[in-house]
Order: C-alpha cells, then sequence, then structure tokens
C-alpha cells in the first residue's frame, strides 16, 4: 500500500496567489495541489499526497507559533507516513517556513519529514537538531529536479533503512560527521589533490574549514571605579580535589567557585588539572593565573568597584569549539544576570 | 592564536603556565609585578577598540 | 643518494630449530631470541610470543613496532644512531622484511602524570579494532618486560628499544646471502631502487613532516638523538628515512607513529612513486608541533616554508603525527607555504566528537582549502573479544579510566597502537551526513 504522505506549500505554489496574496491564511486541501502533483508522479506509486497544508508567507512568520500549531494538528488529523515541504528554492520567507514545519511535524509525529530548497537559502541553515533538506536549483525552473531529488529522499527516509552520506543520498549536509573508509589510502589522496591543485583544476578539500566568530567589540569600561570585574578562566585551576570533575582535556564541564571575602587564593587550597601545560608554577600559588590577590588591594584602593565573588573555571586541553562555545554562551549568560562589568580571562 | 579567533581584547602577560606570575621574582617582587599586569588589563578593559588589539604591559616593576 | 632495498615477505612465523628464512617461512631459535632480548639489569621479567594477524589476541601497553632491517652494502647501517654509528644513511643496499614486525609492550617504572603523561595503547590482531592498530597487519614477534626495581623511565625506554633493534636486526640478517643460493632459498620478492633521478619539468614537491617531541617518553629520534625543545625545522632526504633515520621512542602511543611507520611513511613513498612521473619530489622537511608558544609556532611554520622555497618546491603535502596545540603550527605551516606561493595539501585527524556532531578541527587558518581527512578520531567502535592477552592486565582508555581488557569493548583509535596515523594509512575520511 502506497505511503500517506502530507505536503506543505506557501500561497504561490498552493495555488491562491503571488506575493499580494501572502497574507493567506492557513488552510487545507485534500489531495496533492500544483507541484504536488508531479511529486505524487515521482512517488511512482509508493507513495500518495493524503492533505497538502498551505500557509500565506507573511501569515506565516506574523504568528509563528500559532501558524506552526494549527499545521502540526493539521497533519496529525490525516496520519501521514512523511511530511514533505517545499520545495522553496531561493526564496527566504517560504524556506524558513518549510524548515520549520519539517522540524515542528516531524518532531511531534515522529515521522520522517524533509524540506526542498537552495543550500543558500536562509531556510537551511544548520538546525540543532538537524533535519533533512533536500538541494534544489534557485528558481523553480529546476522544479522538476528538486521534486525527483525529493521523492527519492522520501522513500528511502519511508524505507527505515539507513541513510547514506548527505553527498549519496541527495541531502544538505547536517553537520553530522562519519567516517568511512576510502579505498585509498590518505597519502594518495593527498598527492591527487596537490597535483589537481597544480594543474588548476577546481579540487574539493575533505574537510571543509570553519569561518571563525567575529565579535563586535564591548565599548570600554567607561568607570572602572564602579565596575564589577569577574575572573574566567580555561586554565583548569579548581579547588583541590576537582570537586565537580572537571576534565583534564576535551571537557564538557565548567563549574563557578567562591572568592568572597578572601584576600588571596591560599596556597594549597587549589590546583590546576589542566592535561596541557606544566601545572608546577600554579599549583604552587594559584594567583599566578586568577589575581585575586591584586585585584583585592585594587578593590581596596578603589581602582575598581568590586571583584565578583565567584569565578569561573573550564579547562581548555584539546578543547573542542563547539563545547566551548557552549561554555561560554552558559557563562556570559551567569555574569550578565549577575550585573558584572567586565571581565578578565587568564589564559594558558 | 587570541586574535584569530577574535578575542577583541589581547594582553601579552606572563608565560601560558602563569600568566599573572612570574616565579623568578621574589614573592614581593612578583606580587608587585602581577599588579602592573592586572593594571594593564584594566587599561585595556577602558580602552575603545575596533577589532582584535593586543595590549602590552608598559611598565614593569624592577626584579 | 641511491638506495637499492630488496625486499623479502615473511608468509609464515614460527618457533624452529634455528633461526632461519626459507621460502617465505621465517623460524626463529626460542633460546637465541631469548637471549637477545635477556637484560638482568633492566628487566625483571622478558617474555617473547610469536602473533599473527587474525589470531584473537590482544597486545596490551604497546610501546613499538620495528621492521626488520639490515644494512648490507653502504657506509651506514639501518636505524643509524639507535642500532649502529649515527652516519649518513640511505645509500648502498638495505634488506627488509616485509610482514613481520618486532612489537614491544611493558609499562614504564613510573608513568609520568600530567602534561607529560604518557598514553599506553593497545593491538588487536582480529576484529573491527585491527584496521586501527599498527602491526596489526604483520606477523610479530612480540617482547614482553618489566623492569626492575628502580630503574628510571629513560633506562626502561631505552633497554626496551636496544632490545627490539637487537631482535629486529638479527631478523633481518636471515636475509644475508640468500641471493647467492637461489636454488636452496628463496630470492628477494622485490628489489625496490630508490634514487630521486631527473624530473624536469615536473612540479617540485616536498613533505613537510611535523613530528612529536614534547620531553622525556614523548620523544622523536632522529639519528638516536631526540629532536628537543630547541627543534628548529630541518631538511632530510627520502632515503635515510627508509633507512631508519627516525625511531619512535614516544609513550603517547595512539598519536604517535611507530618506528615501522617511519620508515616506510606513505607520504614519502607515494611521492616517491609519482617522481619522474607526475611529480618532483624535492626532499622531506621535519618540524615538530608542541612548540610552547605562538612566537616558536610561528617561527617553526616560517622555516619549514623558507626551506621548502630554498628547495624550489612549489608543492607540498604536509602531515602530522599528535592532536591539540600541535595542530596550530600544524595549520600555520600550511599557511606559510601558501603565502610563499607553495601549494599546499594538508592531512588532517578530526575530533568531531563521539557523535560527530562537533566542530572537527581544534584550529585551522583560511589557506588550509585543500585538506585530506584521516577520519574522526573520536568515533566508537565495537572491538572483538580476545582469547589471549600480552602485555597487561588493564585497559586504559585515553581518558584513563580503565576496563577489563578481556571483553569486547567500545573504543575510539585514541586507544589504539598509533591509531592516528593507521586511519590515514586505511584510507579512513569522515563525510558529512
Amino acid at each position: 500500500m502506497a505511503f500517506r504522505v502530507v505536503h506543505y506549500l506557501n500561497q504561490f505554489y498552493g495555488g491562491i496567489g503571488g506575493e499580494a496574496q501572502a497574507d493567506a491564511p492557513f488552510t487545507v486541501r485534500e489531495g496533492p495541489v500544483g507541484p504536488g502533483r508531479r511529486l505524487e508522479q515521482a512517488l511512482g506509486g509508493d507513495g500518495r499526497i493524503v492533505a497538502t497544508l498551505i500557509c500565506g508567507d507573511n501569515a506565516f512568520h506574523e504568528r509563528r507559533d500559532e501558524a506552526l500549531a494549527k499545521i502540526v494538528a493539521a497533519a496529525r488529523e490525516w496520519a501521514p507516513d512523511v511530511l514533505v515541504a517545499g520545495p522553496a528554492f531561493a526564496s527566504g520567507r517560504y524556506g524558513l517556513a518549510c524548515a520549520a514545519v519539517t522540524a515542528r511535524v516531524g518532531a511531534e509525529l515522529r515521522i520522517p519529514a524533509l524540506a526542498g530548497m537552495h543550500r543558500d537559502n536562509p531556510g537551511a541553515q544548520p538546525l540543532d537538531p538537524p533535519i533533512y533538506i533536500v538541494p534544489t536549483g534557485e528558481t523553480s525552473v529546476e522544479m522538476d529536479a528538486a521534486l525527483e531529488g525529493m521523492a527519492r529522499l522520501a522513500r528511502k527516509l519511508r524505507s527505515g533503512q539507513p541513510l547514506g552520506p548527505a553527498a549519496v543520498d541527495g541531502y544538505l549536509p547536517r553537520g553530522i560527521r562519519r567516517n568511512m573508509r576510502d579505498k585509498r589510502p590518505a597519502a594518495a589522496r593527498a598527492v591527487d589533490l596537490l597535483l589537481g591543485r597544480l594543474a588548476g583544476a577546481a579540487v574539493e578539500t575533505e574537510l571543509p574549514i570553519e569561518v571563525r566568530d567575529r565579535v563586535a567589540p564591548p565599548p570600554p569600561v567607561a568607570d572602572l571605579a564602579h565596575a564589577t570585574i569577574a575572573l574566567v578562566t580555561e586554565a583548569g585551576v579548581v579547588p583541590k580535589g576537582n570537586p565537580d570533575g572537571i576534565e583534564a582535556a576535551r571537557a564538557t564541564r565548567w563549574a563557578r567557585y567562591s572568592i568572597e571575602g578572601m584576600e588571596r587564593l591560599r596556597p594549597g587550597d587549589y590546583e590546576s588539572i589542566h592535561g596541557g601545560y606544566d601545572n608546577a608554577w600554579v599549583n604552587q600559588d594559584a594567583n599566578r593565573v586568577l589575581p585575586v590577590d591584586a585585584l583585592r588591594t585594587m578593590e581596596r584602593e578603589r581602582m575598581i568597584g568590586r571583584l565578583h565573588p565567584e569565578y569561573f573555571v573550564t579547562c581548555g586541553s584539546i578543547g573542542n569549539p563547539t563545547e566551548m562555545r557552549r561554555m561560554g554562551r552558559e557563562i556570559a549568560r551567569e555574569l550578565s544576570a549577575a550585573g558584572v562589568t567586565a571581565v578578565i580571562l587568564p589564559a594558558t | 592564536m587570541a586574535t584569530r579567533v577574535g578575542a577583541n581584547r589581547i594582553l601579552r602577560a606572563g608565560r601560558f603556565h602563569h600568566p599573572f606570575g612570574d616565579p623568578n621574582r621574589t614573592p614581593e617582587g612578583e606580587f608587585l609585578w602581577r599588579r602592573q599586569v592586572v593594571e594593564a588589563a584594566l587599561r585595556a578593559l577602558a580602552a575603545p577598540v575596533e577589532g582584535p588589539t593586543t595590549f602590552e604591559v608598559t611598565e614593569y616593576v624592577m626584579r | 643518494m641511491r638506495l637499492e632495498m630488496p625486499a623479502f615477505t615473511v608468509s609464515d612465523l614460527e618457533w624452529g630449530s634455528e633461526t632461519a628464512l626459507a621460502g617465505g617461512r621465517l623460524s626463529l631459535n626460542r633460546s637465541e631470541v631469548d637471549a637477545l632480548v635477556r637484560n638482568p639489569e633492566a628487566f625483571a621479567s622478558a617474555q617473547v610470543d610469536i602473533v599473527r594477524p587474525g589470531e584473537p589476541v590482544r597486545l596490551l601497553n604497546v610501546i613499538d613496532a620495528v621492521m626488520p632491517l639490515v644494512k648490507v652494502a653502504g657506509d651506514s647501517c639501518a636505524y643509524p644512531g639507535v642500532a649502529g654509528p649515527a652516519v649518513t644513511a640511505g645509500s648502498g643496499v638495505t634488506h627488509r622484511l616485509d610482514g613481520v614486525s618486532v612489537v614491544t609492550c611493558g609499562v614504564p617504572p613510573k608513568p609520568p602524570t600530567g602534561a607529560q603523561s604518557t598514553k599506553p595503547a593497545f593491538v588487536d590482531m582480529f576484529g573491527d579494532a585491527a584496521p586501527y592498530c599498527d602491526a596489526s597487519d604483520t606477523r610479530n614477534v612480540v617482547i614482553v618486560t618489566s623492569p626492575v626495581p628502580g630503574l628510571s623511565n629513560e633506562d626502561y625506554d631505552s633497554a626496551v628499544r636496544d632490545a627490539a633493534h637487537r631482535v629486529a636486526r638479527r631478523l633481518a640478517e636471515t636475509t644475508l646471502g640468500l641471493r647467492r643460493e637461489p636454488k636452496m632459498r628463496r630470492a628477494p620478492d622485490a628489489v625496490e631502487t630508490f634514487e630521486l633521478g631527473p624530473a624536469n619539468g615536473l612540479p617540485r614537491t616536498v613533505c613537510v613532516m611535523q613530528l612529536m617531541d614534547q620531553g622525556p617518553l614523548i620523544r622523536t629520534l632522529l639519528y638516536g638523538h631526540h629532536l628537543g625543545e630547541d627543534f628548529v625545522p630541518t631538511l632530510i632526504h627520502p632515503n635515510e628515512l627508509l633507512d631508519g633515520a627516525l625511531v619512535n621512542a614516544n609513550h603517547r602511543s595512539c598519536l604517535k607513529q611507530s618506528t615501522r611507520m617511519h620508515a616506510r611513511n606513505p607520504v614519502v613513498l607515494e611521492l616517491y612513486r609519482r617522481h619522474g612521473r607526475d611529480a618532483a619530489l624535492a626532499g622531506v622537511i621535519l618540524t615538530r608541533g608542541s612548540n610552547a608558544n605562538h612566537f616558536l609556532k610561528e617561527r617553526s611554520a616560517q622555516y619549514a616554508a623558507n626551506l621548502a622555497a630554498m628547495l624550489g618546491a612549489e608543492a607540498a603535502v604536509v602531515i602530522m603525527e599528535d592532536t591539540g596545540n600541535s595542530v596550530t603550527e600544524y595549520m600555520f605551516t600550511i599557511r606559510a607555504l601558501e603565502r610563499r606561493g607553495i601549494r599546499a595539501v594538508g592531512v588532517a585527524h578530526e575530533l568531531a566528537g563521539t557523535l560527530g556532531d562537533n566542530s572537527p578541527l581544534l584550529d585551522s587558518v583560511e589557506e588550509a582549502t585543500a585538506l585530506i581527512s584521516s577520519g574522526n578520531v573520536d568515533e566508537l567502535f565495537q572491538t572483538g573479544r580476545p582469547e589471549r592477552l600480552l602485555g597487561g592486565d588493564v585497559f586504559r582508555y585515553y581518558s584513563g579510566t580503565t576496563a577489563d581488557p578481556h571483553g569486547a569493548l567500545r573504543v575510539s583509535a585514541m586507544e589504539c597502537f598509533c591509531g592516528l596515523a593507521r586511519m590515514a594509512a586505511a584510507g579512513f575520511t569522515a563525510v558529512e551526513y
């Protein structure tokens, strides 16, 4: 028996009208509409579109939560086996709606879900958890190829077979990397890649490098004498015994420890668990990383308003950027909520 | 590395084993030196920058 | 510099009445081998075993794997500086035994902790872990030793190395005279000749090889002496490497290359194969990772790029041992080469987490636009269940936690002997899902 598909479209592809109709409220049509007919053909009898959910792009984004709730409820009524959204090609608002519908309906109905759009569509940004997006051309000129690809992936997802790599099974990379074995060792591939570059060929790296963060610098501290200064470090300096079990390398944990009322970090009370540098000097005197003693004198002299009563610590050894970014965000939230003005981050 | 990851105010301090320490000094000398490094950090916090900028500890106390 | 290398393939390894090679069968006289290993001043115990690929055997605390080489003609010796004088190697005739390794296992007397900590590693001769472990695909003479009380880490380390090289040399010596008696015994299975002949008009290419040398027990030996913390990139002829100029003395065993891997570096061999056909191999540049600060990392990168430029290179394959902060000078080196107009391709391992959803590189530069991935070294896999253990009775993960070594375990390449380099050699790569 053919599996049941629910298809999501915007007002344009749903046959209601163009940009002038972008406020069109959410409606449901039984069976396929517009590109849905060709999608059903591409499914070749394996799948049948039981209903088409249509929402104007403005209507969706202006009341996103409400629209999503209605879409999930409507989808549930049609008991689909698979949800398909789009293709949205390069249309940003439509693409974002398709991605949101795919994520939400897939998660709530626990069914395979996929969208189609161009890889540069804002809706194709990685989501957490990731969703399946079939890459398409930029415009509806590429409609047939897009629907073929979406039908292929829908069938594969429905089959329950594990999916192959993104490039093989025709979806956009979801930020998950898995190992496979190439017939040729790294050395042979490396020399080929090099010779390809020398020959001026468009070669493809196996490991795209990440674009680094650029953070707009915060304005200077205007009035140090009234500022609250906090200490945050990746140096792995913790109370002796490492009470929170921060890992010596590849850390996933951070902790906060009170320094309230302390003139200095007392020798013997602290140690560094960081696995990437010689800890002997900081184990002798933790103020060499966290200058509590110096900041206390400055506090008394009104050079600073006060030293924040807790310091924050993790361990940067072989730190993974993804984990570090998460911990940075979590610590920043705490600092911000506590009204800290500025932070000194001793790095090792 | 701090520049490349986009840190905006970077202070060149002690060795990475002890950025706010200098074990070669006497305990008193090390404390005074540490205060100077912290003062330089505060100056950096109070300085306008447009992107990753490296600050130096300009006046070291004598050993 | 011309090196002729007759290779003799060992297809069977067994104990026998005499130590001899015949028809691909290498037999060993046990008491002769025991005598080569015996060193009462260093070893409280020493046990020698034979293991073969596919046998349900797990080797624990593996220190090194040495390929048997013996110099037959030429001024130097194989493994110069370790197994003989530090005379420039790479010319003459060296016999090589393929398909067999001398493997050492043991634990240093006082394993260091913290930044200098050692990392034990295992070899499964069978099952799904084998492709991740160096020496899983050779017949191995396994030497398991324990130190006498009071021995220093360094003395134990060199005693183990000496024992391995004595045995390896003896094994290789079974090939001597084989060519004179072709009726009695087999001639070499292949004779490779390594000489950088004319390759005019082809792109001059270097291999830039970043090595690991971080202090006691985390060493790579160049002509018998460790690189040292002040190492400045230097130049070496590929033939010197093929003769064993680099020897492993590194107990952080997942991150390194074994002595056997140094002597058969896949990139050096690949560039040699392409020499005169697609490219001109201009030389090998050795660099060191783990430089203590930004200045030294950048100095190392600049120096390596300058050596490449002085060799007239227009292309480079850049490879590395280790991980962590060594990724930084590795990336600096790629950047420095590219800025000198030398096209660089890197081979990089990924640290993408057990699920593969973390950032794969600890550090990177914009110029690293052509990287080969040797796979995500964090990805977990299941080992088989061994029937026999050699070399210890505790399984230690990279993180330091322990497990019953008799079990089928969930591990990553970070537990495997030369796991990172081995993944590259075995063709692993990571792809997007």
